[in-house]
């Protein structure tokens, strides 16, 4: 008790309790140096009417984003062009995910596809001429300013047209070799089409093949892929790459279903095929991992699977629905979900990341050894309005970006990014 | 409503204390020399001093922006418009503070432990229109209450200017201060003017705990004016405070931590935190609450 105490000790009680807060005076200074490793950014446009469909996101060398998105505006009273058509939309964020700049292609430039490749600091990605429906090859820079536009059309030497191909679906990128793999739907021919080309959009003749969706065409699987272009319908998972070093793969239509073939060019049939159900089932993602061994995202009559280490050879003849028991179901994810799988090294762990969008509408993240195909662990994005992922990518600072969709107040759809901090992720891949 | 209690409790207290001392010093009746007598003595007494004791009161509270952020990022309007407006000393707080001084010639070295409970609020707006028809819009109205709970230690000096029995003083000092507990309330109403005809809203409360939204410390200057009022060996006082932060008071690194702000476009700026405070309580002397000293009121 207070009152027991000798007054000498009470005194220096006091001076100590006088003394102390000034010892540990501190505050929390914010360190502008962190504010690039996490961030949120929602990209707004206050037009009723306007729609935005993020596709890609890369890094540039100035540590800042650029964002590819396709760009709507909803015209209910158009008498005049087609208001199906989603321009191309180029959107440039700093390293602190800030708005920079914003780019809409001119307006016969629609239906951008990914992935959005970054080659010697210049980007592209293809889309479509609204008049004549051709791909054609877009360059930009970091800025997301066009460097230069080219159809993918190309003739022998008597002039005669060889190969132009018509609806980009996808594409992907050897970072290797810098030359970039294009697949098409040609609707005259009813054909799924792959080409590799280099950055100018040149090709030779032996690197593009087309193989028929089915014979004389399905016109159900038509009207699907049909729309798909025009945003009418389902998203569909179309995929094009290579196998590092190996051979080059889709995941388009062929032999009526929408399948994961692999070609090498040769020959009129693809050398390995996964064969989807119609469009009801088939790979919604892939990421190749080396030694035939396959990141795999499944879906089949609304389900959803996710095959983290899957064995399958270029040669590979086999059927999804039989391969999906492989995998872990998801059923947290909207059905037939958009995947996006990464494969990347986090904290010096070999890891595959799969990103799609949930029931709930947020952005789920799952962490799967790499090595072993063992779950490590989960995170969720987005909240109180919906989310929709769109691409994700590992960063410079050993973070991650994750681009999406987003609907403001619940219904303006928007662009949106995710910038999550090494630190933060390490946490899912302890 | 606790904290409510909590500080009605010490205000009657201090007045119930105060009172006792009040009426003990009446009862007695003072020749003139003994009236001298006890005058030196309290003076002498008032000479050197311990004071302890408690007070309590209510806070204004209001931000100062050190730096901006957004999640909404404009892409084809001014950012300024949908800038964070704050309010400026308009949320009502409280606090409750055990003091501790040491009293040298009209000087007293205060050291003032401090449960705070703040608040401060800031709305924006956001606005779409355009549309196929004329006059569509949608607007969306965000207010956001924050309400902080502090351990702050402020180390004083008062300059007691003037007086005998009502001695007015002037204080300077720097406070440190301990996050201890924070809420965050959002509250969104609008008007849908885009689905066909007027449609005033307003959604259910987003009500989160947001203490990792706040710096764990932060740290101000301090400077206000007072009064004691002694009654017997007791001082009353009537303390304000003017509270200017100087450290940032929310945290950078857990900016955007909550998904549920951060979903609804919400990110909270670098703020530094200024009070207004306004408390009263009683000091009583610390050698009469020792036993060996005998009030001079007491001594006859």
């Amino acid at each position: 008790m207070i009152f027991r105490m000798q007054q000498s000790t009470i005194r220096t009680s006091l001076l100590l309790l006088l003394v102390a807060p000034l010892m540990m005076m501190c505050g929390e200074e914010p360190d502008p140096r962190t504010e690039a490793q996490k961030f949120v950014s929602i990209y707004d446009n206050n037009q009723l009417d306007a729609v935005y469909f993020p596709i890609d996101v890369k890094q540039t060398a100035d540590g800042g984003y650029l964002m590819l998105a396709a760009k709507g505006t909803i015209t209910p009273g158009a008498t005049t062009g087609n208001p199906n058509f989603y321009y191309t939309y180029l959107l440039k964020a700093d390293k602190n995910g800030n708005f920079v700049s914003e780019n809409e292609l001119e307006s016969n430039f629609v239906s951008p596809v990914g992935d959005l490749a970054a080659i010697d600091n210049r980007y592209y990605f293809f889309c479509r001429d609204s008049k004549t429906f051709l791909s054609k090859l877009i360059a930009v820079d970091e800025d997301g300013n066009l460097l230069s536009g080219k159809d993918i059309q190309y003739f022998n030497e008597a002039g005669q047209e060889q190969l132009s191909i018509t609806y980009p679906a996808a594409a992907g990128v050897d970072v290797n070799e810098k030359s970039l793999i294009l697949m098409g739907y040609d609707n005259k021919a009813r054909k799924s089409v792959i080409v590799k080309m280099d950055t100018s959009g040149a090709t030779n003749g032996s690197s593009f093949k087309g193989f028929e969706i089915g014979a004389g065409g399905d016109k159900e699987v038509e009207a699907a892929i049909i729309d798909h272009f025009t945003k009418g319908g389902r998203r569909l998972p179309f995929q094009a790459g290579r196998i590092p070093g190996g051979p080059y793969y889709f995941n388009g239509f062929y032999n009526y279903s929408l399948s994961l073939c692999f070609t090498n060019f040769q020959g009129d049939a693809p050398m390995g095929v996964v064969l989807g159900q119609q469009y009801k089932g088939g790979v919604s993602a892939l990421a190749p991992l080396g030694n035939n061994q396959i990141a795999l995202a499944s879906f089949n009559f609304g389900e959803n699977f996710f095959l983290p280490r899957q064995e399958v050879a270029p040669t590979v003849q086999a059927n999804i629905s039989a391969l999906n028991p492989n995998g872990f179901s998801l059923p947290e994810l909207t059905p037939n979900a958009f995947v996006k799988i990464l494969h990347t090294t986090l904290h010096e762990k070999n890891v595959v990341i799969y990103a799609s969008t949930t029931q709930s509408r947020q952005i789920g993240l799952y962490f799967y050894n790499a090595d072993t195909g063992a779950f490590m662990s989960s995170r969720y994005l987005g909240f109180s309005n919906p989310y929709e992922v769109s691409s994700l990518i590992a960063t410079a600072d050993g973070g991650l970006a994750v681009c999406g969709t987003t609907y403001v107040a619940g219904r303006f759809s928007r662009v949106c990014l995710f910038k999550l901090s090494k630190g933060e992720i390490s946490e899912n891949v302890k | 409503m606790k904290r409510l209690y909590l500080v009605l409790l010490c205000a009657m207290l201090a007045m119930n204390l105060a009172y006792a001392q009040s009426n003990n010093s009446k009862k007695r009746k003072k020749t003139a020399a003994a009236y001298n007598k006890q005058s030196k003595e309290i003076e002498k007494f008032l000479e050197k001093q311990w004071w302890l004791g408690p007070k309590a009161g209510m806070n204004l509270s209001q931000p100062r922006v050190e730096k901006e952020y957004f999640i909404m990022a404009p892409t084809n309007y001014d950012p300024s418009l949908i800038a964070k407006k704050y309010d400026k000393f308009k949320q009502m707080g409280s606090q409750v503070t055990f003091e501790v001084a040491f009293y040298y010639r009209r000087f007293s070295f205060s050291f003032q432990p401090t449960y705070q409970h703040s608040a401060f609020a800031y709305s924006n707006a956001y606005l779409w229109q355009g549309g196929t028809a004329a006059g569509q819009l949608v607007q969306l109205n965000y207010e956001h209450l924050q309400k902080v709970d502090h351990l702050q230690f402020p180390i004083l000096i008062k300059y007691e200017v003037a007086g005998n029995r009502l001695r007015p003083y002037l204080q300077a000092g720097i406070y440190q201060a301990v996050l201890l507990g924070a809420t965050k309330e959002v509250t969104i109403s609008g008007n849908d003017n885009a689905s066909g005809g007027q449609n005033p809203f307003e959604d259910e409360a987003i009500i989160v705990g947001a203490k990792d939204l706040f710096a764990k410390n932060h740290w101000g200057l301090i400077g206000g004016a007072g009064l004691y009022y002694s009654v017997g060996n007791v001082r009353l006082n009537l303390d304000l405070m003017y509270k200017s932060g100087m450290s940032n008071v929310t945290s950078s690194k857990n900016r955007y931590e909550n998904d549920r702000l951060s979903g609804v476009g919400d990110s909270m700026d670098d703020l530094l935190l200024d009070n207004i405070t306004v408390s009263a309580g009683v000091l009583f002397p610390l050698r009469f609450l020792e036993n060996s000293f005998k009030s001079a009121d007491r001594k006859k």
